[in-house]
């Protein structure tokens, strides 16, 4: 009998992520007609978020790599959008595809360089990258536009509408979600948290590392720059304060916030961070203290971030369920 | 458990305080009576002293329109959002303000490219929006609109005002230009020279001079230039920039070699004091101690009383701004957008610099730019304008023909 | 650009060394605080900032006395050691976490550091006028240099004395210099390492917070201080090296004279030049001129 109760809550117990994944997903298709338009803004912006924070956590959570320069590609992402759209007339849904290639070459080159050195080294430079994009981008006032940036950068009709553009995001966010979670669960996926958990092991056995760090920064950088190119369209414009290392601090806030080693980590570090930032500038000036503290705070008490610690009493109440009779 | 009390302290925090942020525009019911006036501005960052200064001079602004009744007898609200220099924040509060605080009004923060982004937003949503900075000619050119106002002076006008002011001196035959090489600079140089060869013609530009924004050491600039011997130096640097500028160079004795023209703008005068250059001439959008109005005085007693410190040049032009938006309400007998744009069209506007009247086609005041010597004044601790001369910016503003074609161009 | 003089030369040179020295010793406690106890602060910066504006008061206070600047920049020094001495006790749960962590945590400070300056004192530019007696400029050759960088110059290459000193012949720069070397080892040896560590990293906060008064009177105190010299400050820790003193100062001296002629070829990249130097070290010595690989 007692058998029968275990057998039983151990099938609930691994379908229940299937519903909450389930539910989530009939809420987010419903949500856009039921909330204002403000509120559907935050959600975009909150989804742009978990992809950016997700390709960052290819490289930090995945393969043990802290980038201080990560909104470089993000900012690609963005601006190889709005000039393709602007200079040269090419549609939304062409031009995507088109930046993301741009990207991803840019990418290959900076993380061919950025892949030889570790951590410390690795966090300066890929900031001293980050900074040198940033610079460009600022200076080629011909081409980008300056400080100015680039603006009234409008989604096509077809997804203008506050509904639309929101499936839009959902969908990519989605799809691009779910082929992260693949190359998380894949043989490369392993194989870099391998690299992360023990690097001279790992090139003990054969591991080519430095070509795997490279392959995990491209990988990373295109995912970014997906992100990038969504958010253009939902704001309009792109200005290089996109590309610097302030903006590239927030995926890192996300990411650890929410939790390194869990998938759904930056999902939740997205989601503090995004409402965070928008409720608490409401209230106070001092927004940038209360995050502080938190990410302190998190660092000090949650290694494993929100994500880790709820993962840890998962699996605290599954041994005790399991063992307690 | 010890090992887990904090870990749980830690979480639980972050939920309550999450939870209660979430709620709190729940709670704060919207109340449809009040007129709202949105001001994003970029308190974070290297512009924070003029953002400051623009949420001051607004805060005297609405508290004074309160006391009087507010406008069309409803009470006034300011909501402040700081865009930090960051064109996606300025976005995303001109939507948070626009669609979920309903705001009637809005104001632009300091960095034109966030202001043009947000120009942008209020287009689509029919809010009003006042540039109460002043900048790039871009945002009332080809990206100007019906919804954009300008009430403060724009990179041609002033560079034009300083041209104006500094041709008068006949001795000179050679000048250069020091500006931050930025958009924002760039433009301010363009806008000097131009005019300023049309007066002057046999006077040699001998070298423009760019260093970035936010350079910290000026030193190669400073023995050029002295090697150079212009004289005249038409400066643009700003805030810590012209900061830094003033103490690097006076070692080397650079303002008694030539006639230094710079900008102006209150908050960096106020934090050299004693330190300012002497024999310099200076051009500013709203020098308020130095100009000498009855309103201006009783405004800067308000402000120094209620702020602690002396006004800005952006906290006259934001007070400007709101009280323009009553002025137009007030006119329009409505706070909605369609309709105070109608009644603005080409009205002239009471202001703490004067009357300033809105052209009608692109909406660009004719508000003037304040040139002249600049003395120390022991009463204020620092160098003001003594006297301001206002000089008339809109002759170098383009025809609305030309406008309209820019626009057109713009829109392909 | 322009014309390149021999004046020209001899300025841009005696700037580079000046902002190149100030990134020293800022670095100085950086690189102490990772060689000793192998711990990465990324707020460094935030206590360079918190020297100035504690200075900057401070010295308010006592502007009429003499030697009121000195006084400042000896108080300003102690408060951020204070300060420091916090810091270094909310790090001791992560002496044995990676530097990720470290660097995560300390980030985490420089929001909070920052936003607490802006609490109390943000919302205008400070200045500081040079100390009497150095504010002009000294004329060689016909060459007119301001004396207060003649000055900073000075200061540094003394205090790299000092340092020199502590560490070759005091007994306790025998205990730093073999805590550099096996941390346990001293600590097995009955050094008491506790003590040791908040000792180095008052040391260091106090340099970098005498650095933020020292540099101030060349240009201005504002918030955002922090953020534009760390990044220098950390360029220049990685191309000496991690830890070591050595490389510190003569990456500093390079990095502050890359700067101030890239300034005289490119003005807007100057900055750039410099990570590009900071590139090229670290793929042809990934760990520094003098860093142990």
């Amino acid at each position: 009998m007692n058998k029968n109760i275990l057998e039983s809550l151990r099938f609930g117990a691994r379908s229940w992520k299937l519903w909450i994944l389930l539910v989530s997903l009939l809420v987010a298709v419903i949500i856009p007609h039921l909330l204002p338009r403000y509120p559907i803004h935050l959600l975009n912006l909150f989804l742009i978020g978990c992809l950016f924070a997700l390709s960052y956590n290819i490289l930090l959570g995945n393969t043990g790599l802290l980038s201080f320069g990560h909104a470089a590609y993000f900012g690609l992402g963005a601006y190889g959008v709005a000039l393709l759209m602007k200079k040269a007339g090419i549609h939304y849904f062409l031009a995507i595809p088109m930046s993301l290639i741009i990207t991803g070459i840019i990418a290959a080159i900076i993380g061919y360089f950025c892949s030889r050195v570790v951590a410390m080294s690795f966090a300066i430079l890929t900031l001293a990258f980050g900074e040198l994009l940033f610079t460009i981008a600022s200076k080629w006032y011909t081409f980008t536009g300056g400080d100015d940036g680039i603006q009234s950068v409008y989604p096509p009709s077809i997804i203008a509408s506050s509904a639309r553009f929101y499936y839009f995001t959902l969908i990519v966010v989605t799809l691009a979600s779910i082929t992260i979670w693949r190359i998380f669960h894949s043989p490369f996926g392993y194989t870099l948290q391998c690299i992360r958990d023990n690097r001279p092991k790992s090139e003990s056995i054969g591991i080519n590392v430095r070509r795997y760090q490279w392959m995990a920064f491209i990988i990373s950088g295109i995912f970014a720059g997906l992100a990038g190119s969504l958010s253009v369209t939902l704001n309009w414009t792109v200005a290089p304060t996109e590309m610097g290392w302030v903006k590239g601090g927030e995926p890192l806030v996300m990411t650890i916030v929410g939790g390194q080693y869990v998938f759904g980590g930056p999902i939740i570090g997205a989601a503090i961070f995004t409402f965070f930032q928008f409720f608490v500038g409401q209230i106070t000036l001092y927004w940038a203290l209360v995050i502080g503290i938190v990410l302190a705070l998190v660092v000090r008490f949650l290694p494993g971030g929100i994500g880790g610690y709820i993962q840890e009493r998962m699996a605290i109440k599954r041994q005790t369920l399991s063992s307690g009779v | 458990m010890k090992r887990y009390f904090p870990r749980k302290v830690s979480v639980w925090g972050i939920a309550i305080l999450t939870s209660w942020f979430i709620s709190l525009p729940c709670t704060q019911a919207a109340n449809p009576e009040p007129v709202k006036i949105g001001l994003i501005t970029d308190l974070t960052g290297a512009a924070y002293v003029n953002a400051r200064d623009s949420a001051d001079g607004a805060k005297i602004a609405v508290d004074r329109m309160n006391a009087a009744g507010g406008i069309l007898g409803r009470k006034v609200e300011l909501l402040v959002r700081d865009s930090a220099l960051k064109t996606d924040l300025g976005v995303s509060h001109a939507r948070e303000l626009i669609l979920d605080k309903k705001v009637n009004f809005m104001m632009g923060p300091i960095s034109s490219g966030v202001r043009l982004a947000i120009s942008d937003v209020c287009l689509t949503f029919k809010v009003p929006l006042i540039d109460c900075i002043g900048g790039s000619v871009s945002l009332h050119e080809e990206r100007g609109h019906d919804y954009f106002w300008q009430i403060s002076v724009s990179t041609a006008g002033e560079s034009y005002g300083a041209a104006v002011g500094s041709s008068r001196f006949k001795k000179i035959k050679t000048l250069a230009t020091l500006a931050p090489d930025y958009v924002w600079g760039r433009q301010e140089v363009e806008g000097f020279t131009e005019p300023f060869k049309k007066m002057r013609p046999e006077v040699k530009v001998l070298e423009n001079f760019w260093p970035k924004l936010g350079e910290k050491d000026y030193t190669p600039y400073i023995t050029v230039i002295i090697a150079k011997k212009p004289d005249l130096l038409y400066s643009v640097l700003y805030g810590g920039d012209w900061i830094n500028f003033v103490k690097q160079a006076k070692p080397y004795g650079l303002f008694e070699k030539m006639l230094v023209f710079c900008f102006a703008e209150a908050s960096a005068q106020m934090a050299l004091g004693k330190e300012a250059p002497e024999n310099t001439w200076g051009f500013a959008r709203a020098p308020a101690v130095s100009i000498d109005t009855a309103e201006m005085k009783s405004f800067v007693k308000e402000y120094k009383e209620k702020i602690g410190r002396f006004p800005g040049d952006t906290s006259v032009t934001t007070y400007d701004a709101i009280y323009a938006f009553k002025y137009g309400a007030e006119k329009a007998k409505n706070t909605d957008g369609p309709a105070w744009v109608k009644a603005m069209k080409g009205a002239s506007v009471p202001t703490l610099r004067g009357i300033v009247k809105f052209r009608e086609c692109d909406n660009l005041s004719n508000s003037p730019e304040y040139i002249g010597p600049m003395v120390f004044d022991p009463q204020y601790g620092f160098v003001i304008f003594k006297p301001a001369e206002a000089v008339d910016t809109l002759p170098i503003a383009r025809t609305c023909e030309e406008t309209m074609e820019l626009r057109k161009k713009a829109k392909k | 650009m322009t014309f390149v003089t021999f004046v020209t030369f001899i300025n841009q040179f005696i700037s580079g060394a000046t902002y190149g020295l100030v990134l020293f010793m800022v670095a100085l406690g950086l690189a102490l605080i990772f060689g000793v106890m192998s711990i990465v602060n990324l707020a460094h910066g935030s206590l360079y900032m918190m020297g100035a504006f504690f200075g900057y008061f401070i010295w308010s206070a006592f502007k009429d006395m003499h030697f009121s600047f000195w006084l400042s920049v000896l108080l300003a020094g102690l408060a951020v050691a204070g300060a420091g001495l916090i810091l270094e006790f909310l790090l001791r749960p992560f002496y044995r976490r990676g530097h990720t962590d470290q660097l995560l945590f300390t980030y985490a400070f420089t929001y909070i550091i920052a936003d607490l300056v802006k609490m109390f004192w943000g919302g205008r530019y400070y200045t500081l006028p040079r100390p009497p007696g150095l504010e002009g400029s000294l004329t060689m050759a016909g060459i007119m240099l301001p004396t207060y960088n003649l000055f900073i110059i000075g200061v540094s290459l003394l205090i790299c004395v000092l340092l020199w000193f502590l560490l070759a012949r005091t007994k306790l720069g025998k205990i730093i210099r073999a805590a550099v070397f096996d941390r346990e080892m001293v600590g097995i040896l009955g050094i008491r390492l506790p003590w040791l560590f908040a000792f180095v990293f008052g040391v260091g906060a106090f340099v970098a917070g005498a650095a933020g008064l020292l540099a101030a009177p060349m240009g201005s105190i504002g918030v955002g201080m922090d953020a534009e010299i760390i990044v220098p400050v950390f360029v220049v820790c990685i191309i000496g090296g991690m830890g070591s003193f050595l490389g510190a100062l003569i990456a500093s001296l390079i990095v502050g004279e890359v700067y101030a002629f890239g300034i005289l070829i490119l003005p807007q990249m100057a900055m750039a030049f410099m990570f590009v130097v900071v590139i090229v070290i670290l793929i042809i010595r990934p760990q520094g001129l003098f860093g142990r690989s």
